[in-house]
């Protein structure tokens, strides 16, 4: 086994959040694991429900109260416990250090802010400039995101723009202030292929030139595969296997993440039916005890019900979380 | 924008119209006859005669719209049956009272009532929240009338702060203004307060966080810079109905506005006033109205004049 | 086609806590109006100028007014005349307004199109200004106090019955209906109508509550109830000349209007509440 470089970026262990509702106590997140080196480009995959989104808003402090609740566990980022971290150091480092881009970037812009303001207005938070410095700095960003005649793009509204110029104006909001972390939360979803392909090139391009480490979630596979490094794949509020991409595709370990590749309709394959993973996601209100995957395993056995398995490393940099990975290699 | 405006006017065209016919048929739909009641009850039909002849009531009734409506256009409402003077010098004077009246209500109606929907929003579902609510059921639920006369005798009888009448002082404002601002206040705190709670939800207000913003300033920037949109419009809505509405306060009061004035000329059979005055009223509600549209181009960047 | 349950919408009122105080006073006010001839202790007309404007004590317990006549048998016969001049006036506006409203917005055309300006020209007065318009030209009283209100619902009526038939006609089942050959007027009848009611409902308990407070106001504008008529607004209006020396002669019939009132506006608040699908979190 290698030695392990230096300290992760990002290191989540355990981590436990849960909502209240009418209905029930909602386990979103029962136990997550992952790490992130940095300048590392690393993918977070997982059905609706899995809690990619919610990893992602935990780790930035963003779970709303009074329902949300992190019931348990560590967010070590460069060596701090986010979780201990009082209101207003949090919110220091929200934007400066850590940033994240979410999935419509209509929405997530204020319409009645002049885009150029809600990018200087970052900028201003975190750093003693002048307005100035600020806009100039605005502009040096939207450059580098590849956003044409900068300087005019400032004063315009929002709904001005098309929607993969909106998203790089989230991209160069939330690089603003170079932070060393990006979650990228589903950033393509809502955009056309085309511009699709644009938005990832140029995540790699600023991962590139910036160094920002980037966590990308999706619950899109080719995506994940286009430009990540490493994978985590989360299972009903779990982590249940992660890898080096390639690995990973090459020979996914875990029963679930063998569905879902097995599920990837391929060019070229004569099939009447689209493969799918029987059963359904569990409830996460009563989620199933031990591995949450087991009742849609096909290799279930009875520890499976009782005990939840641990990671175990079964290659170098892939690691996974079943009872019956020995059967599976 | 100067088209714009032109445009919206002319669209107001047949509704400014129908104000005046509205107007006009106030007279024409008084059961009797209207030149023996204006006449008097013990006038001889010589004189019945006579005012019919110079109110024009012998003409046929579109003749008689028209005249009404060329009329108005010059400005020239006709003249007070009970004192003789032209209307318009009776009715101008009051009016601007009232639209002092209004203008002090709004403006202290939307201080207080957007600060309370903001802080009810910012401590939804607490005690705040529930008080709030609370005060404002009552705030629409108070005739003003009553509670006018319950400020009379807590400030004017017994503590003798302001006084109970007239209008004088600066001082003679705020009793009244007051009376007639809780209503308004507390429909725009429940409007500010369900549009706060609404905008609240929306994604932008997450990327403000994850931008690292104070609570404070987004609640004020980026919060109620979006809420108070449809506020004002209500705010606009508002002041109409204050308007109109002024009339039991002015009552109470003492205040010489023209509510006071229609409703005395009612008392009095004094008709032309009483038109003149629900034109009056209406013509500048429907102004207000005009305004706020054009406020809402200007508040939200969406929405463009055409 | 009803898209909204019945017993899921009386499950969600119930829950609501304001709205059931609020339809509870309105039972009781309804009640103690229906049996204000039993329950109250005096005669509301009977004078007795020996005990005029007496404070309040056991024997009269919200006291007497200038002619000593008994307060409280007073403000409990004007509820009568309260619920039932509001009533009558809103019932009217309810009628003519949803049917307009329901014929305009299914027809289009026209007829929508001067409905559509008539009701803006009434909307175009501020409501107080209307009624008093109104009033100028039918005269002071009863009847005019009913008309004028009736006038002042109605447009609030057309607009929300209008809104409804607008969107309503351009859903599906309509054009299924009309294909196999309903009538128009079954059409409105047995599927937009009942799309109507429970925002109809609303609309109703919102506008008793304002109309209480015009009726009330004309009243004590003298333009309403005539004396001796125990009419909230006119008691009140009466009462003024004597705040100084015996407020209660005021008091009492403001407190009555605006228990009522909000009551009227705590059910229609918790009703609206019960309609509106997102649940209140």
């Amino acid at each position: 086994m290698k030695q392990a470089s230096p300290p992760p970026l990002l290191k989540v262990s355990d981590l436990r959040v849960s909502f209240r509702t009418e209905t029930g106590i909602l386990r979103a997140l029962d136990g997550v694991d992952l790490q992130l080196s940095q300048g590392e480009i690393a993918g977070l995959v997982g059905e609706t429900g899995s809690g990619k989104s919610v990893t992602g808003n935990a780790i930035m402090g963003l779970i709303p109260k009074p329902a949300g609740h992190v019931d348990g566990g560590e967010i070590l980022f460069e060596g701090e416990d986010l979780l201990k971290l009082s209101r207003e150091a949090l919110r220091r480092i929200r934007g400066r250090k850590i940033s994240i881009i979410f999935q419509d970037p209509f929405t997530s812009l204020n319409p009645v802010h002049r885009v150029g303001d809600q990018i200087t207005e970052v900028i201003k938070l975190h750093q003693p400039v002048t307005r100035k410095e600020a806009t100039s700095q605005a502009c040096q960003i939207m450059e580098m995101v590849g956003i044409p005649e900068a300087p005019l793009r400032l004063r315009d509204f929002p709904h001005q723009l098309s929607g993969g110029m909106r998203q790089r104006i989230m991209i160069s909001m939330s690089l603003a202030c170079r932070p060393r972390l990006l979650i990228a939360d589903e950033p393509t979803t809502s955009l056309d292929v085309t511009i699709q392909a644009q938005v990832l090139d140029l995540m790699v391009d600023m991962n590139r030139k910036i160094g920002v480490t980037i966590l990308l979630i999706s619950h899109d596979l080719g995506v994940i595969s286009e430009i990540c490094q490493k994978v985590f794949v989360m299972y009903a509020g779990r982590v249940i296997e992660w890898a080096d991409t390639k690995r990973f595709f090459e020979n996914p370990l875990h029963p679930y993440s063998q569905g879902l590749i097995a599920c990837l309709p391929r060019i070229g394959d004569r099939q009447s039916r689209l493969k799918t993973i029987p059963g359904i996601v569990p409830d996460l209100r009563d989620t199933p005890t031990g591995c949450h995957f087991h009742p849609r395993c096909s290799l279930k056995v009875g520890i499976c019900q009782s005990k939840r398995p641990l990671f175990e490393e079964i290659e170098p940099l892939h690691w996974v979380a079943c009872h019956r990975w020995k059967e599976i290699v | 924008m100067g088209a714009y405006i032109f445009r919206r006017l002319l669209m107001l065209l047949p509704l400014m119209i129908g104000i005046t016919l509205v107007s006009f048929l106030i007279l024409q739909s008084v059961p009797g006859d209207p030149a023996r009641i204006i006449a008097g009850m013990d006038a001889d039909e010589e004189m019945v005669q006579r005012v019919r002849h110079q109110l024009g009531l012998d003409r046929s009734i579109p003749i008689q719209y028209l005249n009404f409506l060329v009329n108005v256009v010059r400005g020239d409402f006709g003249q007070s049956i009970r004192t003789g003077h032209p209307v318009v010098k009776e009715v101008w004077p009051r009016f601007l009272n009232s639209v002092r009246l209004a203008i002090a209500s709004i403006l202290i109606a939307f201080l207080f009532g957007v600060t309370a929907g903001v802080i009810a929003a910012w401590r939804h579902n607490g005690p705040v929240d529930y008080g709030v609510m609370l005060l404002t059921l009552l705030g629409i639920s108070t005739p003003t009338f009553w509670s006018g006369l319950l400020l009379i005798l807590i400030f004017s009888i017994s503590l003798g702060l302001f006084p109970s009448g007239g209008a004088q002082t600066w001082r003679h404002l705020i009793l009244p203004a007051v009376t007639m601002a809780a209503p308004s206040a507390a429909i725009m705190a429940r409007m500010t307060r369900s549009s706060m709670l609404e905008v609240l939800r929306e994604d932008y207000i997450k990327t403000a966080w994850a931008k690292g913003q104070t609570e404070f300033r987004i609640f004020i920037n980026h919060a109620l810079r979006n809420a108070l949109i449809p506020t004002v419009t209500v705010a606009g809505l508002q002041f109409g109905y204050l308007l109109g509405g002024a009339v039991l306060v002015e009552t109470i009061f003492n205040w010489p506005g023209l509510g006071w004035l229609i409703v005395n000329a009612i008392f009095s059979r004094d008709y032309p006033v009483v038109q003149a005055g629900v034109m009056i009223f209406a013509f500048c509600f429907v102004l207000v109205n005009l305004f706020v549209d054009i406020l809402y181009t200007l508040l939200d960047p969406r929405v463009s004049y055409q | 086609m009803r898209t909204r349950s019945f017993p899921n919408l009386w499950r969600r009122l119930c829950r609501n806590r304001l709205a059931v105080t609020g339809l509870v006073i309105i039972l009781l006010v309804i009640l103690s109006s229906l049996l204000a001839p039993w329950i109250a202790p005096f005669d509301p007309f009977k004078q007795d100028l020996s005990l005029t404007v007496k404070p309040m004590d056991r024997v009269h317990w919200f006291g007497t007014d200038q002619l000593g006549r008994d307060i409280l048998s007073r403000v409990l016969f004007g509820s009568r005349i309260t619920l039932t001049i509001s009533f009558i006036s809103v019932c009217i506006g309810m009628a003519l307004g949803s049917v307009t409203g329901l014929l305009a917005g299914y027809y289009g055309g026209r007829i929508d199109g001067v409905i559509v300006w008539m009701t803006d020209l009434a909307l175009a007065f501020p409501g107080m200004l209307l009624a008093i318009a109104v009033i100028a030209s039918v005269g002071p009283g009863m009847e005019g106090i009913i008309i004028a209100a009736a006038v002042y619902s109605t447009p609030q009526f057309i607009r929300l019955a209008r809104g409804i038939a607008l969107l309503e006609k351009r859903k599906e089942y309509v054009a299924a209906a009309s294909c196999i050959g309903e009538t128009d007027f079954s059409i409105l009848f047995r599927y937009v109508l009942p799309n109507c009611l429970a925002p109809l409902a609303v609309l109703f308990t919102l506008q008793m509550a304002n109309i209480i407070l015009i009726a009330s106001g004309l009243s004590f504008l003298g333009l309403g109830a005539q004396p001796p008529s125990p009419e909230w607004g006119a008691m009140l209006s009466q009462g003024r000349t004597y705040l100084q020396i015996a407020p209660h002669l005021s008091i009492f019939p403001g407190i009555a209007i605006m228990i009522v009132v909000l009551s009227f506006n705590l059910f229609g608040d918790g009703f609206r509440d019960a309609l509106d699908p997102r649940m209140r979190v």
